[in-house]
């Protein structure tokens, strides 16, 4: 009996609903999981993303590639993953303040809105640094020192430390003004060279902190380094103003809820992973890890303060 | 002591020579394919590198650095397509040396001038990193400012048959390389919006579209208005041997651009492009009469080619002797450094002492087996001449594509590097240098970096340069160097790009 065309293309249809629904039933992950960095592969924020996809896949069963998609302060990587599927499949790791701060300073192609935030691992350990030959024990120290010129220069990375350096140079009643560069590491060798009187540093300095080559005049966070438990931070010192950026792992909004279940678990068991700890401590990262629902509420604040922040220092 | 022979024994243990060794290989063959260049094979090995000891991670991406600068010479001489930046000044000699049959000559030059100046930079790291390393330290943003305007002058020593053009291509190419996200007040310039424009027109996509691609379009347009024979004269022949007396004629150059190539690593932001086009314009000033550069001079292949590798080992000086990156591969070595539970800093050589020393010994085994490799590669591919160009030519362009592609996954750097390829294209058939466009974009970062750190720190006051004499050392020389470079008859001056 020959089957007639409807009848053929009703029983595929059916065959292949079968597949779809029989899919969506499927636990996921069913393949491997990417996370897109958003800086070049060597980087600090690359490091981690790395060691944490290694230990999340173990806990997955599932492979999870880890590829750079480097550019703009990370916000290339997310502006590609705004417009991904929220299956759980795409993630990616980049510093919370390009989420937090960035699209607030400038035209991106994204807002906070588009993420679901996934995992904070890793606090960097944000801080003014100088030569110990100044004899400065503190930024107090540095600031008094200004006064007397009125003015004083600093190796600025980002829009971020030229903010909190405004609202520093309010407070002590002087002018700070920042020299720009291009990388980390050129801050710390702009300040040992002696061609500029304070450097901001986001974490390059510590070897060199550790070795009593530079001194640490205060640290950015809401808490004290705890590889340098003797320097202050700048709401100590009286200033008022904080910065804490994270190492974050982000995917797109909406995911389903039992796949943002299973990332919330596979990663905060990351986070206390014996070699996840070892490496936030060899990075000198503070270690904070965070999650879910806690992690959203954090985020959210640290946008407040940044838009307050940007607010204070036009 | 004791430490310098276990890290030297550790160096010659075979897993740090294979390691070596596949390092070298994969960078060989990542420099020779145009498109695909040395952060992409960095990027590539990292992963990798997680998995090794210290000892064998580093020696593998010491490897790759140092082949990929000495693999981009040899399609710059056989087939005018550099495959690495750095390679473009090779081409404007050994192009003309591979097609008047001298192709294996010119590779061989471009392999001893490679492993020599690759040599001397790991000689001056090994035995003087901390006094140079201070050197490089004093170095600020005035006395880069001066440096980068003497590199400004190199555009005026390549500008090629019309000093205007060439002047003009320069032009073109510091105005390119101002898009991107302003310095200091991180302000969008030039970038229409497009976020993957925020940190300037991507190197890769520029130098590949420019040199690689164009070259491409250019042997295309010949051989579709005839049918040119299948490459240049034949290798080979009594004329193609690279004798002694002739060895001896260019090893004054060789030295002289081991110690430019060493000078231009120790500070950080110049880089082996940079120093492969001060190194050619250097020899080109003190060439004797009768040498005629860009024509087919083998003193211009090793000018180019052994400064870029000195670059390599110089510019991790500043990483063994302060724990401070002066390159993105020193950055690369870092980030293998502290996985692995090392921290690169002031202390390293006290703390590691054994593990410094086997990474000395490591580079030293690298300059040998990129001898050796090297050699055995320039017998194989010297027979690249003998590759039609109806194959070259679409496999050249399809490396392009993938090379734009994966530096940052986007299709719009591929879109890029095309609308350059073209550029480079126009640019060669109104006879506007491409290698001088080049020198602009390459230096303009730098330039504008410098100069504006400089600005502040010397509250814009001229008489503060008074407290820099060694910026104004160099401001003298580059007053002198513009004079000679504008002065010097273009007839002498090199051919375009050589084709």
């Amino acid at each position: 009996m020959p089957i007639s065309p409807v009848l053929r293309s009703a029983v595929w249809s059916a065959a292949l609903l079968a597949v779809f629904t029989a899919s969506a039933r499927a636990e996921w992950p069913e393949k491997p999981v990417t996370i897109a960095v958003g800086f070049a592969a060597g980087g600090t924020t690359d490091v981690v993303a790395r060691a944490v996809a290694e230990v999340v896949a173990k806990k997955l069963g599932q492979p999870v590639v880890v590829e750079n998609k480097a550019g703009a302060g990370g916000a290339i990587a997310a502006t590609a993953l705004a417009k991904m599927p929220a299956d759980g499949y795409n993630l990616v790791a980049t510093t919370s303040t390009t989420i937090t701060l960035d699209p607030q300073l400038m035209k991106l192609g994204f807002t906070p809105a588009d993420f679901t935030y996934v995992a904070a691992v890793g606090e960097f350990p944000e801080a003014f640094i100088a030569l110990p030959k100044h004899g400065w024990k503190t930024l107090n120290d540095a600031m008094a020192a200004a006064k007397a010129t009125g003015r004083m220069n600093y190796a600025s990375n980002t829009a971020l430390d030229r903010m909190i350096s405004t609202a520093v140079a309010k407070k002590a009643g002087v002018s700070l003004v920042p020299v720009p560069t291009r990388s980390g590491a050129e801050v710390v060798t702009q300040v040992m060279g002696g061609h500029v009187d304070l450097g901001y540093s986001s974490g390059a300095y510590y070897p060199q902190a550790k070795a009593g080559e530079l001194a640490v005049m205060a640290v950015l966070g809401d808490k004290r380094v705890a590889g340098l438990p003797d320097v202050p931070t700048l709401k100590e010192l009286g200033y008022g103003v904080a910065s804490v950026n994270l190492i974050l792992f982000v995917a797109p909004k909406g995911l389903p809820a039992d796949v943002a279940k299973k990332l919330d678990e596979v990663f905060a068991a990351a986070g206390k992973d014996p070699a996840i700890v070892d490496l936030m401590e060899k990075r000198s990262l503070n270690n904070v890890v965070e999650t879910g629902a806690p992690l959203a509420k954090t985020i959210q604040s640290h946008i407040d303060d940044f838009a307050k922040l940007i607010e204070s220092s036009k | 002591m004791h430490d310098v022979l276990l890290g030297l024994g550790d160096a010659l243990a075979p897993v740090t020579i294979l390691f070596v060794f596949l390092g070298v290989l994969l960078g060989y063959v990542i420099g020779v394919l145009p498109g695909l260049n040395r952060p992409a094979a960095l990027a590539i090995a990292i992963p990798i590198s997680y998995y090794l000891t210290p000892l064998a991670a580093v020696a593998f991406l010491i490897g790759i650095a140092k082949a990929s600068g000495a693999g981009g010479a040899t399609t710059a001489i056989l087939i005018n397509t550099p495959g690495e930046p750095n390679a473009a000044v090779t081409c404007l000699d050994g192009y003309p040396l591979a097609r008047a049959g001298k192709a294996k000559q010119a590779l061989k030059v471009a392999l001893y001038g490679s492993v020599i100046g690759d040599l001397i930079g790991t000689l001056a790291l090994v035995l003087l990193a901390r006094p140079l390393a201070t050197l490089a330290l004093g170095f600020g943003p005035v006395e880069m400012s001066a440096v980068m305007v003497l590199a400004l002058t190199f555009i005026a020593a390549l500008a090629g048959n019309s000093l205007l053009r060439g002047l003009a291509a320069g032009s073109f190419g510091l105005l390119c390389a101002t898009v991107g996200l302003d310095v200091e007040s991180g302000t969008p310039r030039l970038t229409f919006d497009q976020v993957a424009l925020f940190d300037g027109v991507p190197l890769l996509a520029v130098t590949v579209g420019m040199l690689a691609l164009s070259e491409m379009i250019i042997q295309a347009e010949e051989v579709l208005g005839k049918r040119t024979e299948a490459a240049s004269a034949a290798a080979g022949g009594d004329a193609d041997r690279l004798g002694w007396p002739e060895f001896r004629r260019v090893l004054p150059t060789i030295l002289q651009s081991s110690i430019v190539g060493t000078a231009i690593g120790l500070l950080p932001g110049l880089g082996p492009t940079v120093a492969s086009f001060a190194s050619y314009a250097l020899a080109k000033r003190l060439a004797k009469p009768g040498e005629q550069f860009g024509k087919g001079e083998l003193k211009g292949v090793a000018a180019a080619e052994t400064a870029d590798n000195a670059v390599v080992p110089a510019s991790f000086v500043p990483l063994f002797a302060l724990g401070l990156p002066g390159s993105v591969s020193a950055a690369i070595l870092i980030a293998a450094l502290t996985i692995h539970g090392v921290t690169p800093g002031p202390r390293l050589f006290e703390e590691q002492p054994r593990l410094i020393y086997g990474i000395f010994g490591a580079m030293m085994v690298a300059a040998v087996v990129m001898l050796v490799v090297g050699r055995i590669g320039l017998l194989a591919f010297a027979q690249l001449t003998r590759v039609p160009a109806t194959i070259i030519i679409p496999v050249v362009t399809m490396l392009c594509l993938v090379g734009a592609y994966l530096e940052s996954k986007s299709v719009f750097a591929v879109g890029l590097m095309v609308g350059f390829g073209l550029l480079g294209y126009l640019m060669h058939r109104f006879d506007y240098s491409r290698v001088t466009f080049l020198i602009g974009f390459v230096i303009g970062p730098q330039l504008e970096l410098s100069v504006r750190q400089a600005l502040i720190i010397t509250e814009g006051k001229v008489s503060s340069l008074s407290h820099h004499p060694a910026a104004l050392a160099v401001l003298a020389v580059a007053v002198v160097a513009a004079v000679y470079f504008l002065r010097t008859p273009r007839k002498a001056a090199p051919e375009g790009e050589g084709a």
